[in-house]
């Protein structure tokens, strides 16, 4: 479901399990670094580590942001937009198959 | 129309996809090929698994169906079906089908890895590893080494 104002969230794998939610709706996030910052005033410690490397606000190579499918390295990164609607995805790499 | 799905363990078998696809098999096919990813009793490092966890995003169909329909457009292939089990899995049991129809084995034997190395890359499936001593998310084990 797609919030009618802010930005739904929506977590896989690791990060599900960090925050014990599929997904949240967050509202007045300008861009992705807001928002992470946001995420991480909400689920402290244990979202700072899925996020950034150790002792920075680096991402992790492991991590990965889609806004409405779009990976935000292909968009403008941690600055990327964000307006009401939008639906951003957080995961790990996949690991499907056998 | 691809044939792909995700499915909760028991919804699908290698039996009954394989008597799907020989149904309506065509005329021209020389070779049915088949790939099943089954579940470890021992992870890579030598701990006995106890089950595998897959969970997948909403996206995951369609992107099967995408990978599916790129190979089905390649002359001599006919035919491809991916479906993946995305539930609780033990080790012995099935994770994945993939069967791919065409009209030569050396088309189908090309498309075969081809199709998995793509599910392994691009599909929104992660499974947990659930082993006697520990459990961790595949990635996560990857990462330390």
């Amino acid at each position: 479901m797609v919030s009618a104002l802010g930005v739904t969230v929506k977590f896989f794998a690791n990060f599900r399990e960090a925050v014990g939610q599929e997904q949240v709706e967050v509202a007045a996030a300008m861009d992705i670094a807001a928002l992470l910052d946001e995420l991480v005033r909400r689920f402290g410690e244990k979202m700072t580590e899925q996020l950034y490397e150790l002792g920075s606000k680096k991402l992790r190579e492991t991590v990965n942001v889609l806004v409405n499918g779009h990976g935000i390295n292909f968009l403008s990164g941690l600055d990327t937009k964000l307006k009401d609607g939008d639906v951003v995805a957080i995961f790990p790499p996949v690991s499907g198959g056998g | 129309m691809p044939d792909a799905g995700i499915h909760p363990k028991g919804e699908v078998s290698l039996p009954d996809l394989f008597q799907k696809l020989r149904q309506d098999i065509g005329e021209n096919v020389g070779a049915i090929g088949c790939f099943v990813g089954v579940v470890r009793g021992f992870s890579e490092d030598g701990e006995r698994v106890k089950f595998l966890r897959y969970q997948s995003s909403d996206d995951a169909v369609k992107k099967l169906e995408q990978i599916a329909t790129d190979i089905e457009k390649r002359p001599n292939i006919w035919r491809v079906m991916i479906h993946h089990v995305v539930d609780q899995i033990a080790p012995g049991e099935d994770a994945i089908y993939v069967l791919v129809a065409g009209r030569r084995r050396d088309d189908v034997f090309r498309a075969l890895p081809e199709l998995m190395n793509r599910v392994k890359a691009e599909v929104p499936i992660w499974k947990k590893e659930v082993t006697e001593q520990r459990e961790y998310w595949v990635h996560e084990l990857a990462e330390k080494r």
